[in-house]
């Protein structure tokens, strides 16, 4: 029968496109063609400041509809702090004054609304490449070449540095003592997890990001408040890296990473990525997405325990279902996992394709 | 398109959330069976942004299974049928892929119009982003309320309030406030704007908001003090749904090519059905149908021939899980566990779900978890849904369930239960049934299916339900009463049809047992309640004869009380949850 797995992309070498948005409407400041670095501004964002709403009305004193006679301005006029927005004529006349410098965007039932002026929030490019399209007011894409490895979770925090392999193997775990002062500013990648003191020490020293393969669960809340970016490869708990993913890791140790830690699940689903960026003269995986169904000698890896990272390479799909140890029985992969072992038989609803 | 009269086979796909379920069903014999599925990732999202690729594929498993070519060189399905089995006759698709509509709700009193439209956007793929309350003690400030409807990105802000000809001013003022909001949104973000308040108010709403936003006027949800009408609210979302989320996904369009008609929402069509079985015996009990997808969750209920249907668009097996944890705590969710398990690995076990929804348990702890989680979504949801419901002479006692006969349960999780007996025991655990109820379960995920199939041929769906389609799970006796633990309640006697033996039961209270009645047997079922134990036969104490037919699992006495009470410890909890999955077969 034929089974099509999700797939994560684990790809040594790969043309990759990345649309990189302003937050609001603003300004472009790159071309198509230019080409960009991490730090480069490729656009200015004009975030609505604060709003204000006037009950003018009611600090009048009057009816709606003569609040409506008694404005002084109108829809789209900037304003400064502290002028006359309405008021009544004669001994003891009310009057209505803006509280801070903005524009006037709309009115009704006897109210005024004024919009701070806009606050300009810088965007980097985030990466090193090529503009290869600009949307006008929105943003760019972005396109460039290098290793590229899809995540599991991550803190929603973007960030670059050098990649620093920090364990042995892809089981270790991130201790406090073999992070020392030279980790500054490097983004670390630990085995199957880290602990509390490992996670305080590299605060302490800051460091660029983390990679790792989980992350255990009573740390979730810390790794989200922290400034810079942590991926888990796997998954939460101590999960051991995948084998092809810390070979890969461990190969560009020394090089520049560029980690996006966005993750979301549900109907928005973001998955965070690894880029290593890498010259290439056109020997780049430029393939798109081949829709087949998995068959022998795809490489895979488990995504639910008890395998939880083990990658291997698919030797046969049975034409019989696999009985499970939850009574279950249901079609499975014969898969041959990387460094050695035993065959395992894997549910395939449990395998996903390493492209 | 093949005329009703000469349909034979047909293909019928749900579109879920996260997996894309095809059924075939065909003529054998004179009449129609199930004859194969297949199932596939639904591809909606990256790489595919596709829709018709995951139907695709779930085909191909029926050709695989079957020999029978169905997709052409193109991979387009091939219709009519031709001979040799090529093809089929009709395609019928049905779909909850497309993200609910979100919805801020805005009104003047929580109790009156505000809880009037939140049932009514509870009867469709909509989620409630937030709420403005107009009222002068829990008045939001002007402030707080654009604030609400700049930052939810909602697709439709619902202005509710007012009687017909009542409350005015207070009603313009929130059309006012929500007008200034969209003042500050770009035109294309600007969410629609339903206006289902004091019907009087109409072209004053007109006056204020023409020009800023998209105005659709409904009927008023609560035109009189004692009124609700929910339905103007609910088909303008429901239309909304269809044709700007479900009519929009990507790849959409092969689908109602093939189909030549548009996309159905799977509610819709599982409702229609769970309605055909109440038609079945038009019992004076309600029926019960409960669809637990990994994103959404609906429940159907039928009372007197009238469906209600209520669908958590923000709750299902998968996404459900730690919504359910920040609202309700660990605790809500480890009390169906006979292990212990700690806040962490919960909240780990959740993520690691929600990041991969297709997979399934290997290990039974993980498995449990994933049952536990169904439990309290269901419980969640029939929470939302019995407000709604007017049960009438099925409603014995206010505070339990009304009498349902049958309650059919369907979705990955209950559907794909390694045994029958965990089935049986989360629709027990979960809805707390009283009397005796019929369960059924949808193994193979027909049951929105068939509902829509019900659209093109009604006799199909007919013969597929009279051949087995939805499968008999159990029958359950859920004596009503206060006894102490141990206290006879009630005596049972079997009478076997096949064989003529009879089996006689006494059932101590606090216990749940499960006597033997296979798939295929009949049997008549003596009750004789005791201590005024009420069987929903007449009243407490009033016994009675009833023919059931055999079930996965066979027949249930589960006289552990209602409402369920669990142990206060949670080392006695976990052995008091091993037991009763001991004592079903889980």
């Amino acid at each position: 029968m034929r089974f099509y797995p999700p797939e994560t992309i684990v790809s040594p070498l790969k043309l990759i496109r990345r649309e990189r948005l302003l937050p609001a409407p603003g300004e472009i400041l790159v071309e198509e063609g230019e080409r960009v670095d991490p730090v480069r501004v490729i656009g200015v964002a004009h975030v609505p400041g604060g709003f204000h709403i006037l009950n003018v009305a009611q600090i009048l004193g009057v009816s709606n509809r003569a609040a409506r006679r008694l404005l002084k301005v109108q829809a789209g006029q900037d304003v400064k702090r502290g002028q006359l927005l309405a008021g009544r004529r004669g001994w003891g006349g009310q009057a209505c004054k803006s509280p801070v410098d903005g524009r006037v965007t709309g009115s009704g039932g006897g109210r005024l609304l004024i919009e701070a002026a806009p606050q300009d929030i810088e965007v980097r490019a985030h990466s090193y490449g090529v503009i290869a399209q600009v949307y006008p007011n929105r943003g760019v894409v972005i396109e460039t070449t290098g290793s590229l490895i899809q995540g599991v979770w991550g803190n929603g925090q973007e960030g670059f540095g050098v990649l620093r392999v920090m364990v042995r193997s892809r089981e270790g775990t991130l201790k406090e003592r073999s992070i020392d002062p030279s980790s500054r500013g490097v983004v670390m990648v630990g085995g199957s997890s880290l602990d509390r003191a490992a996670l305080e020490r590299a605060v302490e020293l800051q460091v660029r990001g983390i990679i790792v393969g989980g992350i255990q669960p009573d740390l979730l809340e810390e790794v989200q408040k922290l400034p810079f970016p942590v991926i888990a490869t796997e998954g939460v708990g101590v999960i051991p890296m995948s084998t092809h993913i810390f070979q890969m890791l461990s190969t560009h140790d020394g090089r520049e990473a560029i980690l996006d830690g966005r993750c979301q699940t549900g109907w928005d689903a973001l998955r965070p990525e690894i880029v290593v960026p890498l010259p290439t003269e056109g020997k780049a995986d430029m393939a798109q997405y081949q829709d087949r169904p998995l068959r022998p000698g795809d490489r895979v890896r488990a995504v639910r325990a008890p395998h939880t990272g083990v990658t291997g390479t698919v030797m046969e799909l049975p034409a019989m279902p696999a009985h499970l140890e939850t009574d279950a029985r249901l079609p499975a992969a014969k898969v041959q996992p990387e460094g050695g072992g035993a065959p395992l038989l894997i549910p395939i609803m449990n395998l996903e394709v390493l492209r | 398109m093949a005329t009703e009269q000469t349909i034979g086979s047909i293909l019928a796909v749900d579109c879920g959330a996260v997996l894309t379920k095809a059924v075939l069903l065909d003529r054998v014999s004179g009449s129609y069976r199930f004859i194969a599925r297949g199932e596939a990732l639904t591809t909606v999202k990256a790489p595919w942004l596709d829709i018709a690729v995951g139907v695709q594929h779930a085909i191909e498993q029926i050709e695989d299974i079957t020999g029978r070519t169905l997709l052409d060189a193109g991979h387009h399905i091939i219709t009519p049928q031709r001979d040799g089995g090529i093809g089929v006759d009709v395609f019928v698709a049905v779909g909850s892929a497309a993200r609910p509509v979100r919805v801020i709700l805005a009104g003047l009193v929580p109790e009156m119009s505000l809880s009037s439209a939140a049932r009514a956007v509870a009867g469709t793929y909509s989620a409630v982003e937030g709420v403005i309350i107009q009222e002068p003690r829990r008045r939001m400030s002007s402030e707080e309320q654009v604030h609400l409807i700049l930052h939810s990105q909602p697709d439709v802000v619902c202005i509710t309030g007012g009687t017909d000809g009542g409350a005015a001013l207070p009603v313009l003022e929130l059309v006012e406030m929500a007008a200034l909001a969209y003042s500050m949104m770009e035109e294309e973000r600007r969410p629609r704007l339903v206006f289902a308040g004091n019907a009087a108010l109409r072209e004053r709403v007109v006056e204020i908001a023409s020009g800023i936003a998209e105005i659709h006027a409904v009927e008023n949800v609560r035109p009189a003090l004692d009124l609700e009408n929910l339905n103007g609210v609910r088909v303008e979302l429901d239309s909304l749904y269809r044709t700007q989320h479900l009519g929009r996904l990507p790849g959409v369009e092969m689908l109602t090519d093939w189909s030549h008609m548009p996309l159905i929402p799977s509610a819709e069509a599982f409702s229609r059905l769970v309605q055909y079985l109440w038609y079945l015996d038009e019992s004076p009990k309600g029926t019960l149908g409960i669809d637990l997808g990994a994103v959404n969750t609906t429940i159907a209920a039928v009372f007197g021939g009238r469906l209600y249907v209520t669908i958590r668009g923000d709750l299902g097996a998968v996404q459900g899980g730690r919504r359910i944890l920040a609202r309700r705590g660990h605790e809500s969710i480890a009390r169906w566990m006979p292990l212990p398990i700690t806040p962490e690995q919960l909240l780990g076990n959740l993520l690691n779900r929600e990041v991969r929804p297709s997979t399934v348990p290997q290990k039974p702890e993980e498995l449990w978890l994933e049952q536990a989680v169904a439990r309290e979504t269901i419980r969640d949801a029939l929470q939302t849904a019995r407000p709604g419901w007017q049960p009438d002479s099925a409603q014995l006692y206010r505070q339990m369930m009304p009498l349902f006969d049958p309650i059919v349960v369907s979705g990955g999780v209950l559907a794909g239960a390694p045994r029958p007996g965990q089935v049986a025991l989360m629709i027990l655990d979960a809805v707390e049934p009283i009397g005796v109820s019929t369960l059924l379960v949808d193994a193979n995920g027909l049951a929105p299916v068939l509902g829509a199939v019900a659209m093109v041929k009604p006799a199909a769906t007919v013969e597929a339900l009279d051949n087995g389609a939805i499968i008999n799970l159990a029958t359950a006796i859920c004596p009503v009463g206060v006894a102490r633990k141990g206290d006879l309640v009630l005596r049972v006697r079997v009478h076997y049809q096949e064989g003529g033996g009879t089996l006689e039961v006494e059932v101590p209270y606090g216990s749940l047992e499960v006597l033997p009645l296979p798939a295929g047997q009949e049997a008549v079922l003596e009750l004789q309640p005791l201590r005024h134990f009420d069987v929903g036969l007449g009243g407490p104490g009033k016994g009675g004869k009833r023919r059931v037919h055999g079930g996965l699992v066979g027949l249930i006495v589960d006289a552990r009380g209602r409402p369920l009470q669990l142990p206060h410890t949670p080392v006695e909890r976990q052995a008091q949850v091993q037991q009763w999955l001991w004592d079903i077969g889980g």
